[in-house]
């Protein structure tokens, strides 16, 4: 039986999701349908056929919408009320949402992999975020930083180009004094370890920085406990750091403890005067203890105020709160200091530069950092894998959806059949992958988190999800989630949008369309091409961190051990221990010395060398006898020291061994018994017996510098034994017993050379190791999208693979079939990748190394392989998979 | 049948005359103008009623909703001054468009 209400209701729920129609509208629309329908009734005709005709006259549907949107905005202007627009879109949106949700729970496999490879990618991005945020976060926690100066101090001419940044005493007084521009100047050192006694306790290797007493004025570090203002002013101050604090004095008021340093020190008894807050771990110094410089230095008289010779401080000046650009100013007249003060060298050139404590961390690689730094171009880097990680992940998102169009195909035109027009699909698709993207930021939110601990011990860094790194996180977690929904998501939603529903519904599929083959063909391409250059990258850096590490030294750094000399009671000569030490079998060779070939150490004066007539700037090696065997010295030319020739041992005017970069330095083809001359008295110290081939003492970014080594009695830092192979605990053990005797109570504190050494470039171990994560990963989100592709392709293709097993072909044809496209595809991004990656590895990276590999073509060869053999796994399975399958499976109907 | 441009050009005169006699609902309306044009005249509610919402939103008319004495609300609309004003407008242009098609039709203009 015909239902007039129930007929009414129907047609008119089929305008509701139209949002031209206004609830009132279709009031009024009801009411004339009625109106109509009730006459019609009254005229004889009968009910049914009244509300068909009725429905009729009110016009053709589309043409009344059009008719409807043409009044549409200005009656939503005329009625004020916008909130029903609000209202409207979230009613949409949600029902977009829902379409999307159950879309997801449909095809929950596809939904895994998408959002899972988002994650992991948004994830590493992330981290590196942090990381570089970090990086660039250095000093600019300081008060006033961007007054905050460091003075470096540069010295060229025709045999050298030294750029320190340490600076000779006097500088800080006399900027002080002759720049207006200088509202305070500071001189700041650190020292190396020493022994301090606190409450009785003895602390070996307790590492101390020294600093005028205006230091907490220049920079102002938040103190805990005591006056900033006052107290860094006594001669005796100590101010510790709050871990310090704890370390030595527990939950006791550290303020006014007595701390006892070495007896060399000027004030020896310290008291401790201030607490200050842990320094943060970006900040360019760091200390526990700081000394009042006036204190610590006072009988070493030699370092006075007006001492322009001596190089082993940091000077550092606050800039006047004045208008005007401060620094320019200052940098104006910096080279009124070398004439007045510097002019007793010819041709050499000193000049004196202004650093922004800002740029140190970065920028700044002078000779005598405080402490090693990072390297802007480690920015770059990371920004750019972050970014390509980012472009793989999106592209993987592109064309898991585009390739599910096939399926959506029918959907598309389905809905566009029923009204849907164009932007409500685009909107359809967009909230389907912005929902898509949400899960994945949150995903990769929890990912960064868990993978933190394992990033912060690859990087070096104390990063933690909190304060300023939180801030990002909730700027960029609904951020990404939106820019890579709509990103990721616009390419699908324009592409099915497009679709024509007569000939989607007909049976062909829009996805099947050439073009969107190629694009997607050209995504996969990029997304190796992206993938290759990272790995390629991580060979690179692999293959130089390797070469460093087992570059010809020039000296044999493997089974040698170090003790500190100073721990010995000084009972014992040198020569007993020796003795004593070698009785071992173990232990082939004993030497002392006051440096190892690793230390890093600053020259105090230099000496003229023959035949020149100016100072030249070495680094001096105080060793003994059997130094160089220890150590397997490479002697070129002349001999080694021997303890027959008296010379050889006495230090004043004696015999040297220079390494060849100082003979290159000094100007001499014929080294050999040429002279070094004291700076001051010009008298010979000594000649030149052996010349020993050179080797890397720093890092091999740098370029090797000039050695003198100079025999010595006393005063040795370091017990160096060099060990036999095998055996070594059983040696150890025996060094160790000796130890108790020799130096009865102290730690038994070695270190293997070869360890030492090393962590000279734990900074490249490092970056290879994050590179190499980071790279593992990319190509890992790489190929959740090839798998996802594979399988779709598989997909598409069950028929063909079922009449082509039916008409005889092997399972090995057809998975041939299956993964020769594939193969194509990664053999472009191969040989486009290749090229790109050689330019920007070797212009990026290696060229900021003094001592370089060359890019070998065993590397692309390698890597290429690797990405065709990762390809093809993951392609494989699917195609097996595939070829695998039953026809009469596959070529069955329902 | 008059053509689609037609109709299309005359509704905004014919809808405010019809109201300068008095208030109306919509299907009212439908229901006159085909009743005085003999049935030559034929809008489609989808048609007429945007038309409707438009004036409205000019200010030419405004509408209300009345109850009748059984059944649902109707939506009524009738002519504000500012309609009335504008209807004379459009009358004179009208009569402007018809004095002169009477003109050219009439017998006693001859050209020469």
């Amino acid at each position: 039986m015909f239902d007039l209400d129930k007929a009414i209701a129907s047609w008119r729920r089929s305008f509701r999701y139209r949002r031209v129609f206004f609830e009132d509208d279709l009031e009024e629309l009801e009411r004339h349908v009625r109106d109509h329908a009730t006459w019609l009734v009254e005229q004889g005709v009968e009910e049914k056929e009244a509300f068909r005709k009725a429905v009729q006259s009110v016009g053709d549907f589309g043409a009344m919408e059009t008719e409807y949107r043409k009044v549409f905005w200005a009656k939503l202007k005329h009625r004020r009320s916008l909130l029903r627009e609000i209202v409207w879109g979230a009613r949409m949106f949600s029902n977009y949402l829902k379409v999307a949700l159950r879309h997801v729970r449909k095809h929950t496999g596809y939904a895994l992999l998408n959002v899972f490879g988002l994650a992991v990618g948004l994830a590493c991005c992330l981290l590196i975020v942090f990381f570089v945020q970090d990086e660039l976060s250095y000093d600019r926690h300081l008060p006033g930083v961007e007054r905050l100066y460091r003075v470096t101090l540069s010295e060229t001419g025709d045999d050298r180009a030294l750029h320190r940044a340490v600076t000779p005493p006097a500088l800080a007084p006399t900027l002080k004094r002759e720049f207006a521009e200088v509202e305070q100047a500071v001189r700041f050192g650190k020292n190396n370890a020493a022994m301090f006694r606190i409450k009785g306790r003895v602390f070996h290797d307790v590492t101390f920085s020294f600093a005028d007493s205006n230091f907490f004025e220049v920079f102002r570090l938040p103190f805990i406990l005591g006056d900033p203002a006052t107290a860094f002013q006594q001669l005796n101050s100590v101010i510790l750091t709050e871990t310090a604090a704890k370390t030595y004095f527990g939950d006791a008021d550290p303020l006014g403890q007595r701390v006892i340093g070495p007896e060399r020190f000027g004030h020896s008894e310290l008291v401790v005067t201030g607490v200050i807050e842990d320094i943060p771990s970006n900040t360019h110094f760091s200390f526990d203890l700081m000394l009042n410089r006036a204190g610590f230095l006072w009988p070493r008289s030699r370092i006075t105020d007006d001492q322009w010779w001596l190089y082993g401080e940091y000077t550092y000046v606050l800039l006047a709160d004045a208008p005007g650009d401060q620094a320019a100013a200052l940098a104006q007249k910096l080279p009124i200091l070398p004439e007045k003060y510097l002019t007793e060298r010819s041709g050499v050139q000193f000049g004196f530069h202004l650093q922004p404590v800002t740029r140190i961390h970065l920028y700044s690689h002078l000779e005598a950092e405080y402490q090693p730094n990072s390297h802007a171009v480690y920015i770059y880097l990371f920004s750019a894998v972050a970014l390509l990680i980012l472009l793989i992940a999106c592209i993987n998102f592109m064309n898991l959806a585009t390739a599910r169009a096939t399926q959506r195909a029918r959907e598309v035109g389905v809905r566009k059949v029923a009204g849907a027009r164009r932007g409500q699909l685009v909107g359809q698709f967009l909230s389907e992958s912005m929902l898509l993207a949400g899960a994945a930021s949150v995903l990769a939110l929890g990912l960064a988190w868990a993978a933190l601990p394992l990033f912060n011990h690859l990087a070096g860094k104390d990063l933690a999800l909190s304060g300023a790194a939180l801030a990002w996180v909730w700027l960029l977690i609904p951020g990404l989630a939106l820019l890579v929904g709509l990103l990721a998501g616009s390419y699908p939603a324009f592409f099915l949008s497009a679709f024509q529903p007569a000939s989607v519904l007909k049976g062909g599929t829009g996805a099947g369309s050439v073009w969107a083959r190629r694009m997607r063909r050209g995504l996969v391409v990029a997304q190796f091409a992206f993938s290759i250059i990272l790995l390629i990258g991580t060979a690179v850096i692999y293959t130089q961190w390797r070469y460093m590490q087992q570059a010809d030294l020039g000296f044999d750094k493997e089974h040698v051990v170090v003790l500190p000399y100073r721990s010995i009671d000084a009972s014992f000569a040198p020569a007993t221990i020796k003795q004593e030490l070698l009785r071992h079998p173990g232990i082939e060779r004993v030497s002392m010395s006051r440096f190892i070939p690793t230390g890093v150490t600053f020259s105090s004066g230099s000496p003229i060398p023959e035949g020149l007539d100016y100072e030249v700037p070495v680094y001096w090696r105080g060793i003994d006898v059997d130094y160089p065997a220890t150590l397997g010295l490479e002697l070129i030319e002349g001999r080694g020291l021997s303890d027959r020739l008296a010379s050889d041992t006495v230090g004043e005017r004696g015999a040297f061994l220079i390494n060849e970069a100082a003979a290159r330095q000094f100007g001499w083809t014929e080294p050999l018994g040429k002279a070094l001359l004291s700076p001051i008295s010009r008298a010979e110290m000594g000649h030149v017996i052996g010349v020993v081939k050179d080797f890397h003492v720093t890092s091999l970014h740098e370029e090797i510098k000039p050695l003198v080594y100079y025999p010595m009695e006393r005063g040795y830092r370091h017990l160096i034994a060099r060990l036999g192979p095998g055996q070594v605990p059983e040696t150890m053990a025996f060094l160790e017993e000796q130890w108790s005797t020799f130096a009865p109570g102290r730690p038994f504190n070695y270190f293997f050379l070869d360890e030492n050494y090393d962590a000279l470039y734990h900074f490249e171990q490092r970056l290879t190791q994050l590179i190499g994560v980071f790279a593992l990963l990319a190509v890992l989100v790489a190929c959740l999208g090839l798998f996802g592709l594979a399988a779709f392709t598989a997909e598409q293709r069950t028929k063909e693979v079922g009449i082509r097993k039916v008409l005889g072909a092997s399972v090995a044809g057809i998975v041939m079939l299956l993964s020769r496209d594939f193969v194509k595809l990664v053999l472009i991004a191969i040989a486009l990748a290749a090229p790109a990656a050689y330019y920007a590895w070797e212009t990026w990276f290696l060229n900021d190394f003094a001592y370089r590999i060359e890019i070998s073509w065993g590397i692309f060869l390698l890597v290429g392989l690797a990405a065709l053999g990762i390809a093809l796994a993951t392609v494989g399975y699917q195609s097996i998979k595939a070829a695998l399958a039953d026809p009469v499976e596959s070529l069955r109907y329902e | 049948m008059i053509p689609k441009a037609l109709v299309a050009a005359s509704l905004n005169p014919i809808i405010l005359s019809l109201l300068a006699h008095g208030e109306a609902y919509g299907y009212q309306i439908i229901q006159r103008i085909e009743q005085l044009s003999d049935g030559k005249l034929q809008w489609t509610a989808g048609t007429m009623y945007p038309v409707l919402h438009r004036l409205e939103t000019k200010g030419l008319i405004e509408s209300f909703w009345r109850p009748p004495e059984s059944g649902p609300r109707r939506k009524y609309y009738r002519l504000t001054d500012k309609g009335r004003s504008a209807l004379e407008v459009e009358k004179r242009q009208w009569l402007d468009v018809h004095a002169l098609l009477l003109k050219l039709w009439g017998p006693e203009l001859a050209f020469g």
